[in-house]
C-alpha cells in the first residue's frame, strides 16, 4: 500500500465506495439485511486491492440483484447508480494498466474522466425512454422473449469477439 | 505475444450480458439502465480491437556514462497504430537509482508524434551511482488498445548492461613529476633546454641569441651573460591499480567508499590530470592482467583508460606461481594505488623503486574500513582478525618507507603535492650509483 501513489489512492478509493454508494441508492425502496452490506463491503475491498480479479463481477451482479430484488419500478436514483458502478469499473481498468506501483498521470485520469461522463450519460435516456414506454402502459407479452433474444444474441455476438478467435486461435 | 482480452472486457460482458438478461426474467426495467453503460462501453471496446501486433524495438543507452549521472533510457514500439496506453516497468538494481522511484511509467501514446506507426516508450531516468559495469534490471513492457480492452504483454526485457565510468574527481597538482624524460611537455626538467622557467645565468657563447643576454648581470661584471632556461618535458606515468580485494562498504557515489572504489576514482584523476597535462599514461590493474593498458597519451588514451577501469572487479586472475610484473618501462614515474592488505603489492613496488624508478604508494584504504562478517561467522573474530591485518599493514608500510618509497593517503585534489615535491629533489639530486 505504500507504492501506492496519490491517484492510485483515489482510483481504489472509487472502486471500493462506488457499489456499496450504488447500493445506498436503493434504500427507498428497502433496506438490505446487514450481512448484504457487510459482503459487499468485503467484495468491495477486494476488488480494490485487486482491480483485475473476479470480486468486480460479484460486486456490479451482486448490486444489480439487489436493485432487481428490491426495485420493481424505474426510479430516477437508478442512473446516478449506474454512473457510481461504471466509475468503479472504469477507475478499475485505470489501476489494471500496470503494476501496483504505477500512478496513473492526469492525461490518463482526464481522458477515462471524460469517456465515464459520456457512458454514464448513456443511462439517462434508457431511463427516459423505459419511463416514457412504463407510462405508455404494459407491454405487449411477446415484448420480453424477443428482448431476451436480441440480448442473449448481443451477448454471444460480444462474448465471440472478445475471446472466441484466442479460442480458436 | 498477440493481444488479449482485459479483465475489464470480461467483467463489462459479464455486466452488459447478466444483468439484462436478470431484468427480463425478473421483468425488472431498472436494471436495464444500470447495464446500459456498460454495454455502450463493450461495444467501444470491441470496436477498436487490435489488428496489428506490436513489437519492441531498438533502444537507446548510454555507452559509457560517468557514475552520479543520470541517463534517458528510451525504447520504440512498432506496430503501435492500435496502442492508446502503454505501461514500462523496470526491476530494481543494486546501485541504480531510478525517476520514477518504482521504475514504472505509464503514458498515453502520442500518435501525433508517431512515424510508421513507431512511438516511443516512456522515458525512465537512471541514475548508476557506482562505476563498474552495471545492469539495469528486467523490464516489462504492457500495451492497452483504446477504450482498454485488449491487452499486449507484459513482454520482458531483458536488462541492459552499462558500462559507468568512474567519477571525474577534480585532481590538481602543482608538484613536477620527479622523472620527466620525454621530449615535450609540461613538466620542468633538470636539465637545460628551451623552457621558460630560469635554470641558469652563464657568460655568452656563440650560437645563444640575443634576447637571452641578461643586462643587469653583463653590465655589472663586464661580461656578456645569457640566462638558459630549464626545458620541459613530457613523463611516462604508470599507474598500477590493486584490484586483488575490495575493502569496506560501497555506498555508490555518495555514499562511503570502499578500497576498490577509491583507487579507481583516485586512478581516473590521475590519469586525467596527467593525460591533460600532454603526459603518456599507461595501466597496470593487478589481479586482472587482460585489463592493463600500454603507455599512451591524448584524449583516446583517458577514454581507454576510464573504460579499463570501469571493467575492474576485484579478484586475482594473475598467473598462479610467477611475481607480479608491473612492465614499468625506463624513466617512467609508478604510481601504485592500493589499499596494501597484500604483501604481493608492497614487495612488487619496492622491487621496482629499486631498478632505480620513482615509485609513489598511494595508500586507499578508506578510514574506518571494517569487513563485514558473514553469516554463521563470530563478529569478535572477524574483528580480531581485522585487526591483526591492520597491525602487519603498518609494518608494510614502515618497510617501504624503509625502502625509500614514499606513500600517501589518497585525500583528493593536491594530496600528493608534498610527496611528489620530495621526490621531484630527491630525483634531482647528485646519485652515486654502486
Amino acid at each position: 500500500m505504500r507504492r501506492w501513489g496519490p491517484s492510485a489512492w483515489l482510483l481504489r478509493g472509487l472502486v471500493a465506495a462506488g457499489p456499496s454508494a450504488a447500493m445506498a441508492l436503493a434504500l427507498p425502496a428497502g433496506a438490505p439485511p446487514g450481512w448484504v452490506w457487510g459482503v459487499l463491503v468485503v467484495c468491495s475491498a477486494w476488488w480494490a486491492a485487486r482491480p483485475e480479479g473476479p470480486a468486480g463481477v460479484l460486486c456490479l451482479v451482486g448490486v444489480a440483484g439487489w436493485w432487481a430484488w428490491a426495485e420493481p419500478g424505474l426510479p430516477l436514483a437508478v442512473v446516478p447508480a449506474a454512473a457510481l458502478l461504471l466509475v468503479a469499473h472504469v477507475a478499475a481498468l485505470v489501476l489494471g494498466y500496470g503494476p501496483v506501483d504505477l500512478r496513473p498521470g492526469r492525461d490518463v485520469l482526464g481522458l477515462w474522466g471524460r469517456r465515464a461522463l459520456l457512458l454514464a450519460g448513456s443511462a439517462l435516456p434508457v431511463w427516459a425512454g423505459g419511463t416514457v414506454l412504463l407510462d405508455a402502459g404494459p407491454p405487449p407479452g411477446w415484448v420480453w422473449p424477443l428482448a431476451g433474444v436480441l440480448v442473449a444474441a448481443g451477448g454471444l455476438l460480444a462474448a465471440y469477439v472478445a475471446v472466441g478467435e484466442r479460442i480458436e486461435g | 505475444m498477440t493481444w488479449r482480452p482485459t479483465a475489464a472486457l470480461a467483467r463489462g460482458v459479464v455486466v452488459a450480458g447478466v444483468v439484462p438478461a436478470l431484468a427480463l426474467a425478473a421483468a425488472r426495467p431498472a436494471l436495464v439502465v444500470l447495464a446500459a453503460p456498460f454495454a455502450v462501453w463493450v461495444v467501444c471496446a470491441l470496436r477498436r480491437r487490435p489488428r496489428e501486433v506490436p513489437r519492441i524495438g531498438s533502444s537507446t543507452r548510454g555507452a559509457g556514462i560517468r557514475e552520479g549521472r543520470a541517463v534517458r533510457t528510451s525504447a520504440l514500439l512498432q506496430h503501435a497504430e492500435d496502442v492508446e496506453h502503454v505501461v514500462r516497468s523496470t526491476d530494481p538494481a543494486p546501485y541504480v537509482a531510478m525517476d520514477p522511484p518504482s521504475g514504472t511509467l505509464g503514458a498515453l501514446v502520442d500518435h501525433r508524434a508517431a512515424v510508421d506507426g513507431v512511438v516511443a516508450l516512456p522515458e525512465v531516468v537512471v541514475r548508476p551511482d557506482r562505476w563498474g559495469r552495471v545492469s539495469l534490471g528486467e523490464e516489462q513492457v504492457c500495451a492497452d488498445s483504446a477504450w482498454g480492452g485488449f491487452r499486449w504483454g507484459p513482454q520482458p526485457r531483458w536488462g541492459t548492461e552499462l558500462r559507468v565510468l568512474p567519477q571525474a574527481v577534480a585532481y590538481h597538482s602543482r608538484a613536477a613529476l620527479p622523472s620527466p624524460s620525454g621530449l615535450v611537455g609540461a613538466h620542468r626538467s633538470a636539465r637545460i633546454g628551451s623552457g621558460v622557467e630560469l635554470g641558469d645565468v652563464r657568460e655568452f657563447a656563440p650560437g645563444d641569441r640575443l634576447r637571452r643576454i641578461h643586462w643587469p648581470v653583463s653590465s655589472r661584471s663586464g661580461r656578456l651573460h645569457v640566462t638558459a632556461a630549464l626545458a620541459e618535458q613530457d613523463a611516462g606515468v604508470l599507474l598500477v591499480v590493486d584490484a586483488f580485494a575490495d575493502h569496506g562498504e560501497s555506498g555508490g557515489v555518495d555514499g562511503p567508499q570502499s578500497s576498490l572504489d577509491l583507487t579507481v576514482r583516485a586512478a581516473a584523476a590521475l590519469a586525467a590530470h596527467h593525460l591533460r597535462g600532454g603526459d603518456r599514461v599507461a595501466l597496470r590493474v593487478l589481479g586482472r592482467p587482460g585489463l592493463s593498458l600500454p603507455s599512451g597519451g591524448g584524449r583516446r588514451q583517458l577514454r581507454r583508460v576510464e573504460v579499463a577501469l570501469a571493467s575492474v572487479a576485484a579478484g586475482d586472475a594473475e598467473p598462479p606461481g610467477t611475481p607480479l610484473r608491473l612492465g614499468a618501462a625506463a624513466g617512467s614515474f609508478v604510481v601504485v594505488l592500493s589499499a596494501l592488505l597484500d604483501d604481493r603489492v608492497a614487495a612488487v613496488a619496492a622491487a621496482t623503486q629499486r631498478r632505480g624508478l620513482s615509485v609513489l604508494v598511494v595508500d586507499c584504504l578508506p578510514p574506518g574500513a571494517a569487513p563485514v562478517a558473514a553469516s554463521g561467522v563470530d563478529a569478535r573474530v572477524v574483528e580480531a582478525a581485522w585487526r591483526l591485518r591492520l597491525l602487519d599493514r603498518e609494518r608494510v608500510l614502515s618497510a617501504l618507507e624503509g625502502a625509500g618509497c614514499p606513500t600517501a593517503a589518497w585525500r583528493g585534489p593536491g594530496s600528493l603535492d608534498g610527496v611528489l615535491s620530495a621526490l621531484g629533489r630527491r630525483a634531482r639530486a647528485p646519485r652515486v650509483r654502486t
